[in-house]
C-alpha cells in the first residue's frame, strides 16, 4: 500500500485551482501588510541647482492627477538642506514641480504610486536652472 | 515507438492551435500592463516597460471593490440556489408521475424562449416582491436553470435503481436520498453547474442594469460599461479592468476544471 502524503482527495484532485487559490491568498496577504507598513502619505524629495547644491526655501507643487483633471497645487517649502516633505498625501498619481527665486521652473514630473498614501520618495532632485544661466 | 510518433504530430497541431487562441487574451493581458494601443504599428510581440499601474487606477477611480464584492455575494446566491433547486428538480424527474413527459416538454419549450423576452415579467415580478436594488433580486432570475436541471438529471439517471431501493428498504425516506446518495455521488454534475452559472452570473450584464439604481449596487459588468464611458476602449486602464473581470471565472474554472469536463460529458454516452 503506498503512504499517503496527507494531502485531502479534493484538493489533489484539484491542484492546479488549490495552488491559484494559495498564490491569490498569499499575494494578497502580502500586499495589505506591505500597504499597512508604507501608509503614512509621505512624499519626500530634495531640490538642487545645476552644480548639485541644494536650494533652501524652494516652492515645490504637487498637483494630483485624476482622470480627466489636475487638481489645485498642494505646496511646499524646502529647507536649509534642500529637501522637502509632504504628509498625509492620498493620491495616486502626481505631477511635481520646483520653483525658487533666481531660478526658473523645474521640468514637471509625473509619478504613479501603487496605492494611497503610500509613502515615497523621488530619488532623483529635482533641478533648477539660475535664471541668467538659462538666458544665456 | 510507433506509437509515440503517431501522437507528435497531432500534439503539436494541437499546441500551435492553443497557442493561436491564446494570442487574444495575451494580446489583453499585454495591453493591461504597457497601456499600448492595439493599433500600433509596428505591434509588439514583447512587452516594453510592463507595470500595474492601470490597475491601481481601476482599482481606485471606480469603487472596484464594491463591484467585485456585489458580483460575488450575487455569483455566490445563484450558484448555490442552483445546485439546490436544480437538484431537486431533477430528483423529482427520477420518479414516474403522470404527466412527467410534459414537464420535460415545458422545460425543453422554455428553454427556446430567450431571456429578453421574458424580461418585463421579470421585472414586475421582482418589483412586487420589493427586489429591486437588491442582492435576492439580482439572482432571482437566474436561481434555477434548466440546462443545469438536466445536467443533474443525466447524472443521476446514472445512479442504478439498485441504490435507491437499497436505502428504501433500509427505511431511509425520501427527502434524506438526494443529499445523502444522490449528491455525492453527482460530483461532476455540481461542478458543471458551479462553472455554468458562476459564469453566467459573473458576465450577466442586461438585468443587473434594469434593476439596479443605486450605483454601489452595479456589479462588476456594469462597472465595466461605466468605465468605457470614462477611457477609450484602447486604454491600458480599459485591459485592466477587462482582467480583473475575468480572472475570477478563470480561477473558478481552474478549480472545477475536471469535474467540469466528465459533467458535460455525461449526458453524451447515454443511449
Amino acid at each position: 500500500m503506498r503512504p499517503s502524503l496527507g494531502i485531502p482527495g479534493f484538493m489533489k484532485k484539484n491542484l492546479a485551482g488549490v495552488l491559484v487559490v494559495l498564490v491569490i491568498i498569499v499575494v494578497f496577504v502580502g500586499w495589505k501588510i506591505n500597504v499597512s507598513l508604507n501608509d503614512d502619505g509621505l512624499i519626500i524629495g530634495s531640490v538642487v541647482d545645476t552644480n548639485g547644491t541644494p536650494i533652501a526655501d524652494a516652492t515645490v507643487h504637487i498637483q494630483e492627477k485624476t482622470i480627466n483633471l489636475l487638481k489645485p497645487p498642494v505646496v511646499a517649502v524646502t529647507g536649509a538642506d534642500g529637501r522637502f516633505e509632504y504628509q498625509d498625501m492620498a493620491i495616486i498619481e502626481f505631477v511635481i514641480r520646483a520653483m525658487a527665486d533666481g531660478y526658473g521652473v523645474s521640468e514637471p514630473r509625473r509619478y504613479h504610486l501603487y496605492f494611497k498614501r503610500q509613502n515615497f520618495e523621488i530619488r532623483e532632485s529635482l533641478v533648477l536652472t539660475p535664471v541668467t544661466e538659462s538666458a544665456e | 515507438m510507433h506509437r509515440r510518433k503517431a501522437y507528435v504530430v497531432p500534439h503539436i497541431v494541437l499546441i500551435i492551435v492553443s497557442l493561436l487562441v491564446m494570442i487574444p487574451i495575451y494580446w489583453v493581458v499585454k495591453t493591461s500592463i504597457t497601456g499600448e494601443n492595439l493599433f500600433n504599428y509596428p505591434p509588439s510581440l514583447i512587452p516594453r516597460d510592463p507595470h500595474i499601474f492601470y490597475f491601481v487606477d481601476v482599482y481606485y477611480w471606480i469603487p472596484f471593490a464594491r463591484f467585485f464584492m456585489n458580483s460575488v455575494i450575487v455569483s455566490a446566491i445563484v450558484v448555490v440556489t442552483n445546485v439546490i433547486f436544480n437538484a431537486m428538480a431533477a430528483f423529482a424527474l427520477q420518479y414516474q408521475f403522470r404527466g412527467k413527459r410534459l414537464v420535460i416538454v415545458t422545460y425543453l419549450s422554455c428553454m427556446m424562449i430567450p431571456f429578453q423576452a421574458t424580461i418585463i415579467p421579470a421585472f414586475l415580478i421582482t418589483r412586487n416582491l420589493g427586489l429591486i436594488n437588491s442582492y435576492l433580486g439580482l439572482a432571482l432570475p437566474l436561481m434555477s436553470t434548466i440546462i443545469n436541471i438536466f445536467v443533474f438529471k443525466a447524472a443521476f439517471d446514472a445512479i442504478p435503481q439498485s441504490l435507491y431501493d437499497a436505502a428504501q428498504m433500509d427505511g431511509m425516506p425520501d427527502w434524506k436520498m438526494l443529499p445523502r446518495i444522490y449528491l455525492p455521488l453527482a460530483g461532476p454534475a455540481i461542478a458543471t453547474t458551479i462553472i455554468l452559472t458562476f459564469v453566467w452570473s459573473w458576465n450577466n450584464f442586461i438585468w443587473p442594469l434594469i434593476i439596479i439604481q443605486d450605483e454601489l449596487m452595479q456589479t462588476l459588468p456594469l462597472g465595466l460599461a461605466r468605465f468605457l464611458s470614462y477611457f477609450e476602449d484602447t486604454s491600458g486602464q480599459m485591459y485592466a479592468f477587462v482582467i480583473m473581470v475575468i480572472t475570477p471565472i478563470i480561477v473558478v474554472f481552474l478549480m472545477n476544471q475536471r469535474s467540469f469536463t466528465s459533467g458535460v460529458l455525461s449526458g453524451a454516452v447515454k443511449g
